[in-house]
């Protein structure tokens, strides 16, 4: 085998494996063949001969390349740690002897990886792992957006071949009470498989069994640990102890695994009841539903994927059962096999996070993501900075090591190596951060009534690997542009003297630093401008109604099996009896609350209007008691408001809002016109108010129609209803009243989220107030970052020139041309930077435009306002070091060095 | 091939390798035909067989090797014992020395097993 002729020449980079095996062996045999063919024999018989004698080449020469390519990566492995320890020994020996710098620079970096961490962790916990305590969850599929009715459950579980097991639940809003208090809790319907089916143990006692589920079993429930914690403060054993829900006793038999919360991110799960006997105690509002009737849908479904089988073969087993059902009820089922498509059936993971209005959560963590890599960026740059000032005081260390021979290469890779050394060390100050910061966040929660404290947010290894790897490319960010930078080759020249030449190019880089650093600065604090001012225009906005003095309490009575008379009882007994004290002003009660997020539309009919053709849209209800609109104090603006003299028996009546006169009676009275609602309710106009912002501040005006609670108590009477207190003082005050007034008049009827409306309703401006508070935070982070970099790139700037500036004041340079001297290069950096921040601004801002209330992404003071902030600052950590320039005293100045 | 010759042991070859490099720096070749003349062929090694254990005992550390010019100014790669060799040739041949002792003992005993 003749090797090809330019292989030898590599010969001069390392010694070629091959190469090398197959010489040896050809001379080995070429030997033989000589020594032979001297004994006589022909060449032909002597090479035979030779190989013969020799053996299997083929093999022997594979055998030989093997060792020599083992042996060839096992050294330059060896070398390659040996030179790595060498690094890390020097790095560590290096930072040890400059505490100062090496304390400065892992703080910072700490800060920007923490930061980062933290945001990492949330994302970890919220779209990479959403189901704690479900076993292997990439095998669980939900159907989204698809309810069934018990029957119809059978009937898939039945025929999916491609599943090992399906189950079934409906998340329940409950009243749960141990005798001495009534609370709500998100209860779980689910099949007796349940637990199974996800693989979820039990922490104490044990989960719901297939046999919890069987007809006649005695009424059991399993917690979560959440709820356990929560509802049992006192640590005492929950294992039996009997809790009633919405009236009917059950018998805690278990506490689920530590996290598991259900299968929805957003409403999470804090007890499960098996289907069977929650149905056997069901509440009246029930009526005429049971568990085998086909006609009520309203069980999610999630399932396990046997072993070997996909999600398609799951998703057409579904889909075939479904066609067999919409052919074999069609009274029941028009589309169920519409519904079983990939789009619907899902991995439970996916279908977890669907339900938190998911493209707002994953924009609002994008958002955090680019401030949290900002904040890195500028926390990299100030340790480059700081990198580039100590590379000066080496110069003489690298200048003479360079001297003596060392490859630029390897002087590069020193300084990296220090680099990441300090990177390391910062990353683990990073994960001190991001637990102090995961700690901070569990009492946060954020809009669409999402806590982060139902997320598991922790540090585990992706979050440390994250950490890592992280932190090793800000190593490289930070420290390659300094390495390259300090080991050129004109530092040759360092050698003579502490000549400046070099130090000019290295302030260019310190300059393009600091320019950078301004520019994103700039950026993270027009965010927080932009949200600032968003929050002022939102809690500025007239909502038409005053909410200041008002107190609400939410209430049940239809869990509780009340019936309507006896509920209009309490309602009105609940209203006298409030009404009586001196500092309330009015007590109402309503099914909805303004700025509240559920929302009734029904389907109606108006004298006087025709809608157009194939509009079905209803109009939003609100059925209320008379003094409701009194207590928002929303204007009458034509007619009478409710009074006591609606009662049931009464002409039902009803208020419309301004909208709603305008748009279905436009120049025609509204007073007198029937509205119907249904056959059996039709109600005649009495008034118009006011339009209020029903549901948030930046919609459009709505119809809504208000109608009389004591008309509407055998329907929306048993529904949730809030008590609405109108006080003369702080509304906090009244909060303990209203929940004497509620315990007393009816102490079986469970009573929930008693607070100020303000609390109420604060979800409205959350995202606004989550952009100030994490933008503004980070923002100030950022200011500090930069204000120190602009501190140490112009107080370098003046320790470098102490002697030029000490020539100048000898010669009699005034302090304002000193000051000019050391600031306008530094000055003209900065406004360089703010311009570049303001053109990033402008292209990031549109990224948060949808969380911005009332004002354009562009605004002119949000801008003006960071620009000016940030000039200020800047000013100020640049005048500092610029004064102490002014107090140089040339004798010193011009003697030393 | 001679019907009085002996298949090697595994692993006797190292030690035959370590003791044949032991005096100089020698090729591949030169330690077939030492061992060749030396057992008077008694020993058949299989010559290829040779340079995967010369590998081996280069990549262990206990030979070392360099390429130079051989009696007939052809290129060849020298090996010779590194001092880890030189013990553990010392080592290997007190064992194999007792090794060897014990077996010609057993078999020339005397007396049978009682």
């Amino acid at each position: 085998m003749q090797p090809l002729a330019w292989r030898r020449y590599l010969r001069f980079w390392r010694p070629d494996v091959e190469d090398d095996v197959d010489e040896e062996l050809r001379f080995h045999v070429d030997m033989r063949e000589r020594e032979y063919t001297a004994a006589g024999r022909t060449e032909r018989e002597a090479r035979a001969e030779a190989v013969r004698r020799f053996g299997n080449v083929e093999a022997v020469r594979d055998a030989c390349y093997e060792i020599g390519h083992q042996q060839e990566r096992h050294m330059r492995f060896t070398e390659f740690m040996y030179g790595l320890r060498n690094d890390i020994v020097f790095a560590l020996r290096q930072l040890a002897r400059n505490r100062g710098f090496t304390i400065a620079a892992v703080l910072t970096l700490a800060l920007g990886i923490g930061a980062n961490g933290l945001v990492f962790g949330l994302v970890n916990a919220l779209l990479l792992h959403p189901l704690p305590g479900v076993a292997a969850p990439d095998r669980v599929v939900a159907v989204n957006n698809t309810y069934v009715s018990y029957p119809s459950y059978r009937d898939f579980a039945r025929s999916n071949a491609a599943l090992s097991g399906l189950a079934a639940f409906s998340d329940r809003n409950t009243a749960v009470s141990d005798g001495k208090r009534t609370e709500m809790a998100s209860a779980a319907v689910v099949t007796g498989n349940y637990f199974a089916v996800l693989g979820v143990a039990p922490s104490h006692g044990r989960v719901l069994v297939p046999r919890d589920d069987d007809p006649g079993a005695p009424p059991v429930a399993v917690v979560s640990a959440a709820f356990a914690r929560h509802f049992f403060p006192d640590g005492a054993e929950v294992i039996g102890r009997v809790l009633d829900l919405n009236g009917m006793p059950v018998t805690i038999v278990g506490i689920a695994e530590n996290d598991f919360h259900g299968m929805q991110l957003d409403s999470p799960e804090e007890l499960w009841v098996p289907a069977r006997a929650w149905m056997a105690l069901a509440p009246t509002s029930f009526n005429g539903l049971n568990l085998d009737g086909r006609g009520w849908s309203w069980l999610g479904m999630i399932g396990r994927l046997a072993p070997g089988a996909t999600i398609q073969q799951a998703t057409a087993a579904f889909h075939t059962s479904a066609v067999h059902q919409d052919a074999s009820y069609p009274d029941n089922y028009q589309s169920l096999a519409k519904r079983m498509t990939g789009d619907n059936v899902v991995s439970a993971g996916q279908a977890a996070i669907s339900g938190i209005a998911h493209g707002t959560v994953v924009r609002a963590t994008a958002i955090v993501f680019v401030v949290v890599a900002i904040v890195l960026l500028i926390a990299c740059a100030n340790v480059s900075n700081l990198l580039l000032a100590r590379a000066m005081s080496r110069r003489r260390e690298i200048g003479i090591r360079m001297a003596v021979g060392a490859g630029r290469r390897r002087l590069v890779r020193q300084l990296l190596t220090e680099s990441g050394v300090l990177a390391l060390a910062a990353s683990i100050f990073g994960l001190l951060a991001t637990q102090a910061g995961m700690r901070a966040l569990s009492h946060v929660t954020l809009p669409e009534g999402f806590s982060v404290a139902t997320v598991e947010v922790h540090i585990d290894w992706r979050v440390m690997m994250y950490t890592i790897v992280l932190a090793l490319v800000a190593s490289v960010i930070f420290g390659v542009a300094p390495a390259l930078q300090s080991t050129r080759h004109d530092m040759a020249g360092a050698l003579k003297d502490g000549s400046p030449g070099a130090g000019r190019r290295r302030l260019t880089l310190r300059r393009t630093l600091l320019i950078a650093q301004v520019a994103l600065s700039l950026v993270l604090l027009v965010g927080a401008g932009l949200f600032a001012r968003s929050l002022q225009r939102a809690l500025a906005t007239d909502p038409g109604f005053d909410g200041a003095h008002v107190a609400v309490a939410s209430v049940n009575a239809g869990l509780i099996r009340s019936d309507s008379a006896r509920t209009g009882q309490i309602y009105d007994a609940v209203v006298r009896r409030l009404s009586a004290m001196p500092n309330v002003r009015f007590a109402a009660w309503g099914t909805t609350l303004p700025l509240d997020r559920g929302s009734d539309s029904e389907g109606f009919q108006l004298d006087g209007y025709t809608p157009p053709a194939d509009d079905h849209t209803g109009v939003e209800t609100n059925d209320v008691t008379p003094k409701y609109l009194q207590a928002f104090s929303i204007p009458l603006m034509r007619g009478r408001l409710f009074n006591d003299h609606d009662g049931p028996s009464a002409q039902h009546v009803a208020i419309i809002n301004e909208t709603a006169a305008r748009r279905f009676l436009p120049g025609k009275d509204p007073l007198g016109r029937r509205i119907m609602f249904g056959s059996a309710d039709t109600a005649i106009i009495v008034g118009v108010v006011r339009d209020i912002k029903y549901h948030e501040l930046r919609e459009d005006p709505r119809p809504v129609v208000y109608r009389a609670l004591g008309q509407h108590l055998t329907t929306s009477g048993l529904t949730p209803v809030d008590l609405v207190v109108m006080s003369t003082g702080a509304p906090s005050a009244a909060l303990g009243e209203i929940r004497q007034a509620l315990h007393e008049v009816a102490p079986e009827v469970p009573v929930y989220d008693v607070s100020t409306f303000a609390d109420r309703t604060g979800h409205t401006v959350l995202a606004q107030r989550l952009g100030v508070f994490v933008l503004g935070l980070f923002s100030l982070l950022a200011l500090a970052i930069t204000a120190v970099g602009i501190y140490g790139v112009v107080g370098y700037g003046v320790t470098q020139r102490t002697q030029e500036i000490g020539i100048r004041v000898a010669l009699g340079a005034r302090v304002g041309a000193i000051l000019s001297l050391v600031l306008i290069e530094n000055f003209a950096s900065i406004l360089l930077g703010l311009v570049i921040g303001i053109a990033v601004s402008v292209a990031l801002a549109r990224l948060i435009s949808s969380f911005l209330f009332g004002i354009s992404a562009v605004d002119t003071i949000a801008f003006g306002v960071a620009s000016t902030v940030l000039l200020l600052v800047g000013t100020v950590a640049a005048l500092i070091p610029a004064l102490r320039a002014t107090r140089v005293n040339p004798v010193i100045a011009l003697r030393g060095d | 091939m001679a019907t009085n010759s002996v298949d090697l042991f595994q692993g006797t070859l190292d030690v035959l390798i370590l003791k044949a490099v032991s005096w100089a720096p020698v090729h591949g070749y030169s330690i077939a035909r030492w061992l060749e003349q030396t057992t008077d062929d008694v020993l058949r090694v299989e010559e290829g067989s040779l340079y995967p254990a010369l590998h081996r005992l280069e990549a262990r550390g206990l030979l070392a090797s360099e390429w130079g010019l051989s009696e007939n100014n052809r290129r060849a790669k020298f090996y010779e014992l590194t001092p880890k060799g030189r013990r553990q040739l010392r080592v290997e041949a007190s064992t194999w020395a007792r090794f060897a002792d014990a077996v010609s003992r057993v078999l020339g005993a005397t007396a049978q097993p009682a």
